[in-house]
């Protein structure tokens, strides 16, 4: 039985050879997107083994002729998953953390894109997801996602689990 | 009462500081990055040379 179902189809990436860590393409509207992995080793603040291996990504609309909001674009989760799995096949130890306000429209973005590199990710990749509250209600979404033949995983998936797990009881 | 209270409460505290820390850093790496671009003239470049290629082809679509 054939696995792979889903088109395959995504947008061209291209990045600049002075910083390899941040990518670039352009949508069917002319949008341009540049995603950046940064480093934030701050995240385990207390474990300086693992910092040089904690990033954060960044999504950031560099232009937008269309002088409107982006559009749900469906090819852009599946660019974006796919700059994760080009970001990770050459860095074995990363960890990437992803952190966002839930506001209702973050959200369907945010699971969508979840849904999708679930799909996507087959067996390689590990993504975990939780959310914390603060007092005034506001809704902070965290995922971690490793490689799972990440040396650290074990270590990781415990720092992450120590981070929110209180906070949940 | 309990002893355990403020070590949850600290715990709380430590996990929504980082949280709200990460915000304010995506924040500001957004910030950056576009300022960085309507600053960079290697970067513009980076993105002209980007559109045409995808113009030449005809589409910005591939296949992964």
């Amino acid at each position: 039985m054939q696995k792979e179902e889903r088109p395959l189809s995504g947008y061209r990436v291209d990045n600049d050879s002075s910083e390899p860590n941040v990518f670039i393409f352009e949508t069917v509207n002319s949008i341009i997107y540049e995603v950046r992995f940064k480093p934030s080793g701050y995240i385990f603040e207390n474990d300086p083994e693992i910092q040089p291996f904690v990033f954060e990504i960044s999504i950031v609309v560099l232009e937008n002729p269309t002088g409107k909001g982006p559009p749900g674009a469906s090819l852009v989760p599946p660019t974006i998953a796919r700059i994760f799995g080009n970001f990770f096949e050459q860095h074995e130890r990363v960890v990437v953390y992803v952190c966002d306000t839930s506001d209702k429209r973050g959200s369907v973005r945010q699971r969508k894109f979840e849904n999708w590199f679930s799909y996507y990710k087959g067996v390689s990749y590990a993504q975990f997801n939780d959310t914390l509250v603060d007092d005034a209600g506001v809704p902070y979404s965290m995922s971690l996602i490793i490689r799972l033949d990440n040396p650290f995983r074990r270590r990781l998936l415990l720092a992450f689990d120590d981070l929110l797990t209180d906070y949940r009881k | 009462m309990t002893t355990e209270e403020p070590i949850k409460d600290e715990r709380h505290e430590r996990a929504l500081s980082i949280a709200r820390r990460m915000m304010a850093n995506k924040k500001a790496a957004e910030k950056e990055a576009i300022e960085e671009y309507q600053n960079s003239p290697a970067k513009q470049a980076l993105v002209a040379e980007l559109r045409r290629k995808n113009a030449e082809r005809g589409t910005p679509i591939i296949r992964l």
